[in-house]
């Protein structure tokens, strides 16, 4: 132990301002503070400290989306499975999803954390470890089926699109994550939407069982009219509410388990760590829209009008994106009213999106972004309000006084 | 705050001493001229130091006897004035007033002899939290009777046995003000001191809860909040009581009680000693080794003090932090059960109850601002916190003054810096917020 943190004193030393590692300290600065919570003290009051620190608040978002992840795993797995009409065995179905999820992570970690890296050295300011949740958060709302190139090219366009051009973490404006999904989505729309990309199957190699589709339920309920049983449509190809709830259907890798994602906000609330307003508010939000909509369903509308709440909020990533991406704190409201807002008016953009707009189901994603654009001017009302309190006890003593 | 080394409700005497000190540290803002030389013999209440701002604004000596040393720091800044004192030590006399003297009594008179004894420092002016300009006519006067700071001096128990000083402290402060005269106090105290009970002429409130609940900040914002061209002044209770001892005896009152807290203290409680008594007269074979962190006040205001310095001219609560040491190998990644957090990220959280030792290190390193949602709570005033301290940072003075800056005080924004996830010092921020809207506002 002493030998490793003398290597690292040592490391320390150089790369102070004159020192030969000098050009590459927020490197040495990253992976020195990441080993070893540094001594420095407090200069004045308050003189003691919380022991909270980015690193630790980041390391319990990662550590809740690892089951997400895993499950993905096993999900991606389990599909190709159905879909090659095999014996579903939980090996298998747990290495064919690492074999296709892995090197999703692990290219999304390589050329995001390179742009990271380059924008530090460059720009002079330490590594932020907001990107150690922003490289996993991505990958897990890709489809199976992404190919690696493109996997990188949205990193890339995340990270420096949606972060670095604003001048870094805390000051962009929109999700870096979500900046990446959309980006491909919009770039790439055939690897990223229709029927074919939500289970990880090769229709030119594998030898597909007759009748499967690998439609997502989203497209299913797209496609069958309200007149005609949306629900018992659903349940023929197995999409039952525990299935949907729990996860077992087609869909990106990590954001297909309503169920794991809802444990992961426990243990966010629970620490403190997220906001329970955004995601309490934009659950009531997509809750109450998706009862108006399937209220307003005529005969002839589209099935995915007609599906019940719980339905709605089960399905296209709804409870991924409210606990992981909406309380991104950088980009969304900051005031507490604020909050209620932004999250509420994403579950109804979300079900807008979905419901109503044949072209765009990813729904959830767009409102987000959508939000997060919106979220400073909310924040400013929510302000003026304040500010106008103030002002007006001004006026009001001015009166006095005359 | 769950942190070691509440003082017990015990008071000691301390050891006696010769030397005795002023601090022209404890007095931000002011520029000092200096009224004596080393050598000169002065009485109890002799003026050493004035204000330049205020030539009538007199810095006193506590002690009779000789001075012993003007003591200078970088750029011939004024650090310590100390006295020795003598076996004989003379008071300076002032006037005294009855309550029916202070009712006769015109606001300056009694500014006067305040201002020449030195005692007039103990009124504090919002905004900018300046020593009170006598000529400023308050909207009204805060009484402090509360601390949530942690470990503390319980003001209810510094000011049993001195209800009538008390009272006569109160009659005075209708003098300076039309306006109305708030007590504020802990409702859930055990203790509370039938100065305060008995209090009469004084609007009372109770306030109750943690930190920042005690804070004079809070009282303001909740009572009689500040607007532009306001002046709010305020004034302990502990403080309000040697001027009402001050007026009824016409001699400084230099006996004080301080607390001892801190968890390097190996028996935090109370001490009876006197103004600018030294530190060592109380730390003396009280302190745990290493190295130590002994500070005037308590752990957010407090100042840092070295060994041999003296007992500042407000607190009345010294405390010893254990200094941090070193860097924690994976510190971040462990369970934390002796890791007190506001966020519920280390395991004790799983002990609500328990009191830790801290140590001055900072647990982190400083980042951009990301956790937005962790300071709002932990402010009691009527400000939006984030977006204060942006204006702040931007030195954007119309933002900061429209976001409620002048309402605000440094010391009122000690959870958040203590909370901090990105370790911004926003007590600071807040600070330089202040000097820039008090230089161009």
């Amino acid at each position: 132990m002493k030998f490793i943190q003398k290597i690292l004193d040592d490391l320390e030393q150089k790369s102070q301002p004159g020192g030969p590692l000098h050009m590459v300290w927020p490197i040495i600065e990253a992976q020195d503070t990441g080993l070893r919570v540094p001594g420095t003290r407090t200069s004045q009051g308050p003189h003691v400290r919380d022991f909270i620190n980015l690193k630790r608040m980041m390391a319990i978002v990662i550590v809740t989306l690892v089951p997400c992840l895993l499950f993905g795993m096993y999900n991606v797995g389990y599909q190709r499975s159905l879909a090659l009409g095999l014996e579903p065995s939980f090996g298998f179905m747990f290495w064919e999803g690492i074999k296709y999820c892995l090197p999703i992570v692990i290219v999304s970690y390589v050329v995001g954390g390179f742009w990271e890296v380059l924008f530090a050295l460059v720009r002079g300011h330490e590594i932020n470890e907001g990107f150690l949740v922003t490289g996993l958060i991505f990958p897990l709302t890709l489809p199976p089926t992404t190919p690696l190139w493109m996997v990188a090219v949205g990193v890339s366009f995340g990270v420096v699109i949606g972060k670095e051009v604003f001048g870094g973490t805390g000051m962009n404006i929109l999700n870096p994550a979500l900046t990446a999904r959309a980006f491909l989505f919009f770039a790439y729309p055939a690897q990223m939407s229709g029927d074919k990309v939500w289970v990880a199957v090769n229709a030119a190699k594998d030898s597909i069982v007759d009748g499967f589709s690998g439609a997502s339920p989203l497209g299913i309920a797209y496609s069958t009219l309200a007149k005609d049983d949306v629900i018992a449509k659903l349940h023929d190809r197995g999409y039952d509410l525990f299935n949907l709830f729990f996860g077992y259907i087609p869909g990106s890798i990590g954001e297909t388990s309503t169920f794991l994602c809802l444990l992961g906000a426990g243990v966010l609330l629970l620490t403190g760590v997220g906001s329970w307003r955004i995601m309490l508010s934009m659950f009531a939000g997509g809750a109450l829209m998706s009862i108006i909509i399937q209220f307003l369903a005529g005969p002839d509308s589209s099935g995915l009008m007609d599906l019940p709440f719980y339905y709605q909020l089960c399905l296209g990533g709804f409870a991924y994106g409210a606990v992981y991406m909406a309380t991104d704190p950088v980009s969304a409201a900051a005031t507490d009213v604020g909050k209620y807002i932004y999250g509420f008016l994403i579950g109804v953009l979300a079900m807008i999106i979905r419901c109503l707009n044949p072209a765009y189901p990813e729904g959830v994603m767009l409102a987000i972004l959508f939000m997060n654009i919106f979220a400073p001017l909310i924040d400013h009302y929510v302000v003026q309000v304040n500010v106008g309190r103030r002002q007006r006890r001004l006026k009001s003593k001015g009166v006095q006084h005359a | 705050m769950p942190i070691q080394g509440k003082p017990e409700l015990f008071v000691e005497t301390a050891k006696p001493s010769e030397k005795f000190a002023i601090l022209p540290t404890d007095f931000e803002g002011v520029k000092f001229k200096v009224e004596t030389q080393e050598g000169a013999i002065v009485k109890v209440g002799s003026p050493l130091l004035s204000n330049r701002a205020n030539p009538d604004m007199y810095f006193t000596a506590p002690a009779g006897g000789k001075v012993l040393e003007i003591k200078r720091g970088k750029q011939r800044k004024l650090l310590e004035v100390i006295i020795e004192k003598s076996d004989n030590e003379e008071f300076e006399e002032f006037k005294s007033f009855s309550a029916a003297d202070l009712k006769a009594a015109s606001a300056d008179d009694i500014q006067k002899e305040l201002l020449r004894s030195g005692l007039w420092m103990y009124m504090i002016q919002r905004p900018f939290s300046r020593i009170a300009t006598a000529s400023a006519k308050p909207k009204s006067i805060f009484i402090n009777a509360m601390d949530t700071e942690p470990n503390c001096a319980d003001k209810q128990f510094l000011l049993q046995g001195k209800e009538n000083f008390f009272q006569l402290g109160i009659e005075a402060l209708h003098k300076f003000t039309e306006g109305k005269v708030f007590l504020c106090y802990d409702g859930l105290s055990e203790n509370i001191s039938d100065a305060v009970k008995n209090a009469q002429g004084v609007e009372i409130h109770q306030f109750s809860g943690a930190h920042p609940a005690g804070n004079v900040g809070t009282h303001i914002s909740k009572l009689d909040p500040i607007s532009k061209g306001d002046v709010v002044w305020h004034i302990n209770a502990d403080h309000l009581a040697i001027w009402g001892e001050f007026f009824s005896t016409g001699k400084l009152p230099v006996e004080r009680t301080v607390a001892l807290g801190g968890s390097q203290v190996a028996k935090p409680q109370y001490f009876k000693t006197r103004l600018g008594a030294p530190l060592s007269s109380i730390l003396e074979g009280n302190l745990s080794e290493g190295e130590n962190r002994i500070l005037n006040g308590g752990v957010f205001t407090g100042k840092r003090a070295e060994a041999d310095s003296f007992v500042g001219y407000y607190n009345a609560t010294v405390t010893v932090l254990p200094e941090g040491q070193g860097k924690e190998f994976i510190g971040w990644m462990k369970p934390g059960a002796d890791k007190p957090s506001f966020t519920r990220l280390f395991a004790s959280a799983l002990f609500p109850n328990k009191k830790f030792k801290m140590d001055t290190k900072i647990n982190g390193e400083p980042r951009a601002i990301v956790a937005t949602h962790i300071y709002d709570p932990l402010v009691a005033l009527d400000v939006h916190t984030v977006f204060l301290v942006k204006a702040c940072l931007a030195k954007d003075v119309e933002r900061m003054e429209e976001l409620g800056l002048l309402e605000c005080a440094p010391e009122d924004f000690s959870l958040c810096t203590y909370a901090c996830v990105s370790k911004l010092d926003v007590n600071q921020v807040i600070k330089q917020g202040l000097e820039l809207l008090e230089r161009e506002g």
